[in-house]
């Protein structure tokens, strides 16, 4: 049970470690893009058709796909200062109580922006400029990242719940565990 | 329950599920869901959420925010910040704080390349509190000198939260970006001399550099901060040019700053890539779920009738408007201490701004009024990004606790900033209005 | 009864639309006798401009202002406006016409309802020329020109006249024509003074671009269709008369914003020659392409489509 787990856990770590690095390269190509296109369009007048539409529709992609990589390495803040005095037992109940706060929330979330990514897919929806593109699979990654973190709540979740909290929160538990979490 | 109460209700349940260590994004964002539940039904709350999270995302202006943080990423791949350490230790070292005082300097200089507080933070205690320590400085004025010379990025242009200002109150951001100029410049010597003080009265905690340098050596190390030179060259030239836009300029840093960095690290190996990208998509990420979810709570706030209830007594006061001034300043102090800076503009200022520039104050003024208020909401604890990310950069160096409990002296710099930006107003005022 | 009100405006932009709005507000409240308000939350407090349909939809809000042109494929029929521009109309033509097809055509008012959405009012922009920072006097002038772009009809529009379109959101648009980056954009006389477009460039040109599409005031129809039956009366007659209070009131406020231009000398008016302008427009393949596209399916929604392709035609 716990060394599936732990596997289990490694691998949705790699993934959305994945996941993140494909949204860095989209990053990254979006830098060059709006450079080209403002330098073309100074140097010979010929603005790269659809910068400021893609940019746009990439930007949430980039930002929100990568949502539970950022769980996964602990990037989300919490404020500890509190907390930190309280009894072990206590401090891991309320660490409970936060990731099931947290995969409730974005279970909402992933919930409500499905339904609003599929009416835009049923009615075609597209990006409106000087190019033309579907705008929904923009509107569907918003779902698809809240969903992501989601189950990156529920695994941080039962991981605390198999192995407790470490005292310090950014740091997994044991040794072995920790080689295996870091993937 | 009326309203209003709701209103209050949320706001204190906020307060507890950040004091007991719920993701701050989380408890922003859920608190504000159910409160709007409460006064406009599932549904209602539902397609809030449905809507607000593509809605802000999708946009042109906020691209800038991870193309800052690239930059400041390549930047420090670069060497930039290491050879600007370097010469600042030169020309300082022997001054009581000079270590940190160099490093405010060299902050405040990164911070006309960089645009986010956060890069210019992680860059500095990367760079600087390792020395730092080693010659024997105080882990709390280390850090929290750090902390606050990080935030001079956003006072000086360019800056992401003065986009994020303009975006929300419709300002022009050329403007305001000019009208940091001055109070960059001027808070930066404020943080000197308050370094200064605090070393002169309290020698053991930064004891002074052992090494002497000649003016040849000192002269020499200025050529070091020609890559700056060049970055900041660029991202000014261009935009005066007319070459790009504002927000095409974060794009632009972080190409240039890109180019450096693979001629620094000889090629694309050792600049690693593949986990600058990745770390980068990571902040820009927790910045943007702070920024969402504030937005959701500020939602909320707004349908609960408090803003409003905030902003008509502010705007029925019959007082003096520097009372007003007085009374926004505390406002902003304490939701300062609880939020992240773009979530406390998010939250404010579509009420408080409209306020103020009726009671007469130029809207410009008030941005860069808001911004040092902001970079005070940036180290003050229990939610002080900059404090989050220079004990994130510091690892085991320190605790979290060691930075806050240097921000004191910081705190009233802020303050004698604010003081002097009311007293002098021209000082944001007068180079965006040179320009017209 | 109180109503929310979302809108994207802020107060304190105090132009037409925000002191329209405030009216509304107002005239609910006196004819009622107090009895009903109408609580108005500014500046995308609560929705931003492109969730507003979704938010009265939903009940967050229980009316506000939707700018169609933000939904093309949600709202195609009531966007019928947007695909033909430049057009002939003036505003207050537009807000006629657009009533009169609300009152004949079932298609427009049931796409709406689509979404739970009622029309209450309308809201049709001021007539658009160009601000430019370079004289244009001719279809020539414009070779070569880089115009700020956006929406769908536009970018024809503008390579139809031989400029260079170039995305840029509103408000970057102050520093790209500032900077040069932008020879020109379109823009009525009171948006200009508006987003401050009138401080860095220097010439007016009179194009007859026509009134551009703007917005609709809608309700929540479940909201509405449970609302006491004074304050139903009371929200449809001053809709019905909005459209003239909002049209009087741009008019007053472009005739300020134009003296200030002429006595100040900061803007110069330019005429512009419209026979060769209309010869550009009525001529050219890339427009007609988008009114060809609107034309198709709005025909597959069973809409007959002649008698309003022809009003919006030169
Ligand atoms: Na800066
Ligand atoms: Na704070």
């Amino acid at each position: 049970m716990r060394t599936g787990f732990v596997a289990l856990y490694t691998w949705y770590g790699r993934l959305m470690t994945a996941v993140a690095a494909a949204a860095g390269v989209a990053l990254f190509l979006l830098m060059w893009l709006v450079n080209t296109n403002a330098l073309s369009r100074k140097l010979f007048n010929l603005p790269i058709t659809g910068t400021l539409e893609i940019t746009e529709a990439a930007m949430p992609i980039i930002i929100l796909l990568p949502m539970a990589y950022t769980q996964l390495r602990k990037g989300h803040i919490r404020v500890t200062m509190l907390t930190d005095n309280l009894p072990k037992a206590l401090r891991t109940g309320l660490l409970l109580v936060t990731l099931a706060l947290g995969c409730l929330f974005m279970a909402w979330v992933a919930w409500a922006t499905f339904g609003y990514a599929a009416r835009a897919y049923r009615m075609g929806e597209s990006a409106w400029g000087v190019v033309r593109f579907p705008i929904w699979p923009s509107k569907f990654a918003v779902s698809l990242g809240a969903g992501l973190l989601c189950v990156q709540f529920l695994l941080d979740f039962v991981r605390v719940c198999l192995f407790g909290a470490h005292d310090d929160e950014d740091v997994h538990v044991t040794p072995e565990e920790e080689v295996a979490f870091h993937g | 329950m009326d309203e209003i109460t709701v209103g209050v209700v949320g706001i204190a349940s906020l307060f507890v599920a950040i004091l007991a260590g719920v993701n701050v994004a989380v408890a922003l964002g859920l608190v504000g869901i159910l409160g709007l539940g409460a006064l406009a039904g599932f549904m209602g709350a539902s397609s809030t959420l449905s809507t607000v999270f593509f809605a802000t995302t999708a946009s042109f202006h906020f691209s800038v925010i991870p193309m800052f943080l690239l930059m400041g990423y390549f930047a420090m791949k670069a060497g930039l910040g290491e050879d600007l350490f370097e010469a600042a230790v030169k020309w300082f070292g022997r001054l009581p704080g000079g270590l940190a005082i160099a490093t405010t300097g060299a902050s405040a200089a990164f911070g006309a390349a960089a645009g986010s507080s956060v890069g210019t933070a992680v860059l500095f205690t990367k760079l600087a509190l390792p020395s730092m320590l080693k010659r024997g400085y105080d882990k709390s004025l280390a850090s929290a000198s750090i902390a606050i010379s990080g935030t001079l990025s956003v006072l000086i242009p360019p800056s992401t939260l003065m986009v994020v200002y303009c975006i929300l109150t419709d300002a022009s951001i050329g403007r305001l970006l000019l009208a940091g100029i001055i109070p960059g410049l001027v808070f930066t010597l404020i943080i000197m001399v308050v370094t200064l003080v605090y070393a002169l009265r309290n020698p053991e905690k930064a004891p002074r550099a052992p090494e002497r340098f000649t003016w040849t050596e000192r002269f020499w190390s200025i050529r070091l901060i020609g890559p700056l030179v060049v970055v900041i060259g660029t991202i000014v030239g261009g935009l005066f040019f007319g070459v790009f836009t504002p927000t095409e300029g974060g794009a632009i840093g972080a190409v240039v700053t890109f180019v450096m960095a693979v001629y620094r690290q000889r090629g694309l190996k050792g600049l690693d890539l593949g986990h600058i990208l990745r770390e980068t998509v990571q902040t820009t990420c927790m910045i943007f779920a702070i920024i969402i979810s504030a937005l959701i709570f500020s939602r909320f706030l707004a349908f609960s009738g408090l803003s409003d209830l905030i902003g008509s007594t502010l705007t029925g006061l019959d007082v003096n408007r520097w009372v007003v001034v007085l009374i926004v300043t505390v406002i902003f102090t304490v939701l300062g201490m609880i939020m992240d800076a773009p979530a406390m503009l998010a939250v404010t200022l579509p009420v408080i701004e409209p306020v103020m520039r009726k009671l007469g104050f130029d809207t410009i003024w008030f941005g860069v009024y808001v911004v040092v208020l902001a970079e005070l909401g940036l180290i003050t604890p229990p939610v002080g990004l900059n404090c989050f990310v220079v004990k994130g950069a510091a690892g085991s160096l320190l605790r979290l606790e060691d930075v806050f409990r240097g921000i004191t002296p910081y705190v009233f710099a802020s303050y004698v900033m604010l003081l002097l930006l009311c007293l002098f107003p021209g000082m944001a005022l007068f180079l965006p209005n040179a320009m017209r | 009864e109180t109503l929310n009100w979302v809108t994207y405006k802020p107060q304190g932009a105090g132009d037409p639309q925000a002191v329209t709005t405030q009216w509304f507000a107002n005239e609910v409240e006196r004819r009622s006798g107090g009895k009903h308000k109408i609580r108005i939350h500014w500046g995308g407090s609560v929705a931003g401009i492109n969730e507003i349909p979704t938010a009265i939809e939903n009940g967050v809000g229980d009316l506000g202002d939707v700018v169609t042109p933000y939904f093309p494929d949600q709202l195609l029929i009531n966007n019928a406006i947007s695909y033909f521009w430049p057009q002939p109309n003036s505003s207050i033509e537009l807000g006629l016409l657009m009533n009169v097809w609300h009152q004949t055509y079932p298609q427009f008012p049931e796409e709406l309802a689509k979404y739970k959405l009622k029309l209450i009012g309308l809201r049709p922009l001021e007539a658009y020329g160009m601000i430019c920072n370079k004289p244009v006097r001719s279809v020539e002038d414009f070779k070569g020109l880089r115009v700020r772009s956006y929406g769908f009809a536009l970018p024809a529009l503008i390579k139809a006249l031989g400029g260079v379109p170039v995305s840029m959101g509103t408000p970057e648009t102050y520093e790209g024509l500032e900077r040069k980056i932008l020879d020109c954009s379109p823009v009525g006389p009171t948006l200009a003074a508006g987003w401050k477009y009138d401080e860095v460039a220097k010439y007016y040109v009179e194009l007859p671009l026509g009134a551009s599409w703007g917005h609709l005031i809608a309700i929540n129809i479940d909201k509405f269709n449970k609302l006491p039956k004074d304050l139903q009366a009371d929200l449809e007659s001053i809709g019905r008369e909005y459209l003239v209070q909002y049209t009087t009131e741009m008019m007053k406020a472009e005739n300020v914003v134009r003296k200030r231009w002429k006595d100040t000398g900061k803007v110069e008016v330019l005429p512009f020659p419209a026979g060769d302008f209309a010869k550009v427009v009525s001529n050219d393949p890339g427009i007609k392409a988008v009114q060809d596209e609107w034309i198709k399916r709005a025909k597959a929604t069973g809409l007959s489509t002649d008698e309003i392709v022809k009003a919006l035609n030169f």
